[in-house]
């Protein structure tokens, strides 16, 4: 019994002893500026001059305010659409580039290669060029007989669904991380199962995908905590306009906080959004019991 | 078995403490590498602004960098005093500043804007500088005291205004000759100017004007409302016009855009920059901008182009002539007499002008005035011109913006966009305007 | 046989359509950066330029100020390699901790590291600030260095995910065979994770590289900018910007991004199982 107490005892001391570049890190670097902003929460700092306490204020304020409730629908929308069809794209295209067949390095390097460009001025303009009213776009569908005129951008319907195109558009990220775990499939599983007469959808079913699952676990939350946080796609693409449309939520506290010199508000609904994330990550950590498999029982 | 646990646990903790004392070494080694490769003898762990060195910053693009530059070198020269410039463009520039001034880290000397100004001089950021030009510090004989206005809050002067600029019409002249119509000139009507861009729709199936620039740019309807006799902002802290002439503008502007005159709303998200506007394109026949860009379309165009005041706007005076940027001292700076020293040199230094050359707007001074003036090429001169003409249509220019604007301003282009796309007309829009900004502007004067 | 050349033929015909659409963009990039900065917008539909403009090449790498794009470069390059060290090999060891050692509260912590991740940086970037001018950090390249070498969540988590993919078999049985702890971890555990490990290096690398927010406000001095921060001063929408050396230059910063993923993706080929899903 104290053996077993003992060996607790060091185990414990080993664990925080192998953490603890991160917790140092937690301790030094991140838990002070997000106590900080916790505080600034709380006040009406305007970014320039001295705070001063309010108390709730700012998160009452949020009730009533229009652009706060807009601002959660479109994130909303975004993640809700963004973040299936991008991992399901990255996923497809990870396997397809798994296969060994030849020329398998180009593509992959071309696939993960737009996801380099990430949010910059460039993007911004080419994507403008691409699905406005006169873009490539439009060109395709007319050539196909289609009769539009519609700039997809610029469009209060559409404007959303495009920047969602340019995130699925950029699944490279996702891609490479499928990929490095369809290589971590030891594949004598693949064997055996063919031995076993094993079709390849079986295979899929069986193998890759509980194998996989401890990888598609990761990158849907990183996903999705990324999609709730998106910014430069509307800050620097759409404005967040046409009529707020893609007026995203991190956008929002950017704006509040920088633009409109309400740093104390801008910090509230940054604690909102973290609320916001953490419900979504405990219920999709909850349910990995189900559908997450591991080698080895982590906790 | 124990013993190797504890083996391994002081393995990692030496390896960690090794990691941990390296990266700092690491960090700092490599800071002095890229001290040393760029040619800096300085000590490497330091504050922002905490050396003796003068500090100041602004914003622009490499062409406003590289002469900003050569202005400080310049003074350097002259008076041994090394300066410390800090620069970024438009965006960046304020993120910066914002962080630095909640640190109290702002340079010495800062480059404001009308726009912002206002906010950092009620928060008691900013130096005022009467007593600098009553002590005869800061020279300002030769200044007409109406050029100094733009930077007077409550009073005080907080920022000397070493640019002008003004809002103005560009035009392709022969675009509109070969439509067979007349140019644009300074008794044009606002409505004249519809129907000029409904005609020229209707004859050459271009636009008579980019949809970006009216929608966007608040202060064409700060004209518009001065013209009749209004103001942007009132002096009681709300709007300072009546609801009937935003309506009526919204009106015209959407007449013009249902009748294919404007560019379709729709396709606004995509002018990222003046290069890249429906007017430098060729595809309209006017744009209304800022006369800082106005060089810019010459060289996209390739050639001249005409500019006048804002139609509608010449008798009743609406114009105005903006500081496009001011120069200010930090309140908290600890080099005050040196700051504005500087500010003086840029204000009436000959050879400090002749590089500047005008391209921060026209000089304050009228005997720098002179001086760059008579330097001037194409297209640099005709903007000298387009100012004296806009002076003689211009009344003072009203207060700085007050706290709240930037909502005021998404206000004003959200309820703009719902009347082109259909979704609001424009006498519910001018009320709903007029609620939500006047509401955001109590918000923010608390 | 038959039906191999087939679904090979398939399988190129989706890849290379999709390879071409991936494309796109990069080649209009590197099509502007040769376009003369007045064309760029006007001609933007044209993948082709009509004349080749190299000076945008020329007069962008000059930079401004007498600061050339060299020096933004270095800066660049110091900040990224670095970070990069240290983000990767301790986000793998403090991963190691958190999947293969019970110890308490453990869930407790990762839970807190999760979080850490959900607060948007640009409302932290000003607390940050405040605490890095304390310690006299502000204008040196620590802030963007050192707090990468305390492991970075995302990193840690997915090197976790990786780690508890691997059975505890190999552990118990290198226990029997007399490893301690970290024996298994850096000659069992770690070459097995290789695959994480590269993609954290292909991932941080580029990160760092192409970090815009902190470097600009850490960093007050233009001759300690790094690349990122720099590109963005040839473009201002209130004054003439000169696009056609801010494309250059977009493309130049592709150059390490690209050569650090094709020298690193090339391990991921060599994974554990090269012929995983044939058949």
């Amino acid at each position: 019994m104290t053996e077993k107490k003992r060996r607790e005892r060091k185990e414990n001391l080993l664990g925080y002893l192998v953490i603890s570049p991160w917790l140092i890190g937690l301790l030094v670097f991140t838990f002070l500026p997000m106590m900080y902003s916790l505080y600034l929460s709380f006040t009406n700092f305007d970014g320039i001059s001295t705070a001063k306490w309010i108390g709730l204020d700012n998160y009452k304020r949020m009730f009533q305010d229009e652009k706060f409730y807009q601002s959660l629908n479109v994130t909303f929308t975004y993640v809700v659409l963004l973040v299936p069809l991008r991992l399901a794209f990255a996923l497809l295209v990870a396997m397809l580039l798994c296969s060994g067949r030849k020329g398998v390095g180009i593509y992959r390097s071309v696939f993960y290669l737009p996801s380099l460009l990430g949010g910059s001025v460039a993007i911004a303009i080419m994507w403008g060029q691409l699905f406005g009213a006169d873009g490539a776009v439009n060109s395709i569908i007319r050539m196909l007989g289609g009769n539009v005129e519609i700039s997809w951008i610029g469009s209060p319907g559409t404007a959303l669904l495009v920047l969602v195109i340019l995130g699925v558009w950029q699944f490279g990220a996702s891609m490479l991380i499928f990929i490095a775990g369809l290589k971590q499939v030891p594949v004598t599983y693949y064997e055996a199962a063919t031995l076993d007469g094993a079709s390849a959808f079986q295979k899929f079913k069986s193998i890759t995908l509980p194998m996989l699952s401890p990888v598609i676990f990761f990158n849907l939350i990183m996903q999705i905590i990324n999609a709730f946080k998106a910014f430069n796609e509307s800050y620097i693409i759409t404005k967040g306009g046409p009529l707020d449309k893609t007026l995203f939520y991190a956008l929002y506290i950017y704006r509040q906080s920088f633009e409109y010199f309400n740093m104390g508000y801008g910090s509230a609904l940054a604690w909102i959004l973290l609320l916001i994330i953490a419900v979504f990550a405990i219920f999709i950590f909850k349910s990995s019991d189900n559908w997450v498999y591991y080698e080895t029982k982590g906790d | 078995m124990k013993r190797r646990i504890w083996l391994a646990a002081t393995a990692v903790c030496l390896c960690m403490a090794g990691c941990s004392s390296q990266k700092s070494n690491q960090g700092q080694e490599e800071a002095k590498t890229g001290a040393k490769a760029a040619g800096q003898e300085e000590i490497v762990v330091q504050d922002g602004a905490s050396d003796n060195k003068l500090g100041i910053s602004w914003w622009g693009t490499q062409v406003v960098h590289e002469f900003t530059l050569e202005v400080c070198d310049k003074y350097t020269e002259e008076t041994g005093i090394e300066l410390e410039p800090v620069y970024a463009s438009w965006g960046d520039y304020w993120q910066k500043m914002n962080t630095l001034s909640a640190a109290g880290d702002l340079p010495d000397i800062m480059r404001q804007d009308y726009s912002v100004i206002m906010q950092y001089a009620s928060k008691g950021l900013l130096e005022p500088l009467d007593g600098y030009i009553e002590s005869g510090k800061l020279d300002m004989t030769n200044v007409d005291p109406i050029k100094l206005e733009g930077g007077k809050i409550d009073g005080k002067l907080y920022g000397i205004n070493v640019g002008s600029n003004a809002l103005c019409l560009v035009y392709d002249e022969e675009m509109i000759r070969e439509a067979g119509m007349e140019v644009p000139g300074p008794d044009m009507s606002w409505n004249d100017f519809e129907q000029f861009c409904i005609e020229f729709h209707d004859k050459t199936g271009k636009y008579g004007s980019t949809v970006s620039d009216i929608v966007d740019n608040i202060n064409l309807f700060e004209i518009i409302a001065r013209s009749q006799g209004g103001a942007l902002f009132g002096s009681n802290g709300g709007l300072g016009y009546e609801d009937n002439v935003l309506t009526e503008f919204y009106s015209s502007v959407q007449r013009m855009h249902d009748a294919g005159a404007l560019p379709s709303i729709d396709t606004k998200v995509q002018q990222t920059s003046v290069e890249d506007s429906l007017f430098a394109k060729g595809e309209a026949a006017t744009e209304i901008v800022w006369t800082d860009m106005y060089e810019t379309l010459v060289s996209v165009k390739g050639k001249e182009l005409g500019l006048t005041i804002i139609p509608g706007s010449g008798e009743a005076k609406g114009m105005y002539i903006k500081p496009s940027q001011f120069l200010s001292v930090t309140a908290a700076s600890d080099k005050k007499e040196e700051a504005v020293a500087f500010i003086d040199a840029w204000v009436n230094n000959k050879e400090i002008n002749n590089i500047i050359a005008g391209r921060r707007g026209v000089p304050i001074s009228s005997v720098m005035a002179k001086e760059v003036s008579e330097n001037l090429e194409e297209p640099g001169k005709r903007v000298f011109e387009y100012m004296d003409l806009v002076s003689k249509y211009a009344s003072p220019i009203d207060p700085p913006n007050p706290a709240g604007t930037s909502e005021v301003i998404a206000e004003y282009k959200k309820q703009f966009e719902m009347v082109l796309f259909g979704e609001s007309d424009p006498e519910k829009a001018a009320g709903a305007f007029r609620t939500n900004a006047e509401e955001a502007l109590k918000a923010a004067s608390k | 046989m038959k039906r191999k050349t087939g679904s090979s033929v398939c399988f190129h015909l989706f890849t290379g359509i999709l390879a071409l659409i991936m494309l796109y963009p990069l080649l209009w990039m590197f099509s502007s950066s040769l376009k003369a900065t007045e064309q760029i917008f006007v001609d933007a539909a044209n993948l082709i330029p009509k004349e080749i403009h190299m000076e945008n090449y020329i007069n962008g790498w000059k930079g401004m100020g007498g600061i050339s794009f060299g020096i933004f470069f270095k800066n660049s390059f110091v900040v990224a390699l670095f970070a990069t060290i240290g983000s990767v090999t301790s986000s793998s060891i403090v991963a190691y901790g958190f999947s293969r050692i019970q110890f308490k509260y453990k869930n407790f912590w990762f839970a807190v590291m999760m979080g850490t991740m959900m607060l948007p940086e640009q409302i932290l970037i000003v607390p940050q600030y405040l605490m890095f001018k304390t310690i006299h950090w502000t204008n040196t390249f620590l802030p963007l260095i050192v707090p990468f070498f305390c492991a970075m969540p995302f990193f840690v988590f997915l090197n976790m995910q990786f780690l508890r993919g691997l059975p505890i078999e190999l552990d118990e049985a290198a226990m029997i065979d007399g490893c301690g702890k970290l024996r298994i971890y850096t000659s069992i555990l770690l070459p097995l994770t290789k695959s994480a490990i590269v993609t954290s290096i292909i991932f941080s690398f580029y990160w760092r590289w192409q970090d815009f927010l902190a470097p600009l406000i850490f960093l007050s001095q233009p001759r300690k900018y790094t690349f990122s921060v720099a590109i963005k001063m040839f473009t201002d929408p209130t004054v003439q910007s000169d696009w056609g050396a801010m494309f250059a230059m977009a493309v130049l910063s592709l150059v390490p991004v690209c050569l650090i993923f094709l020298f690193f993706q090339k391990y991921l080929v060599e994974g554990v199982a090269v012929s995983g899903l044939k058949g």
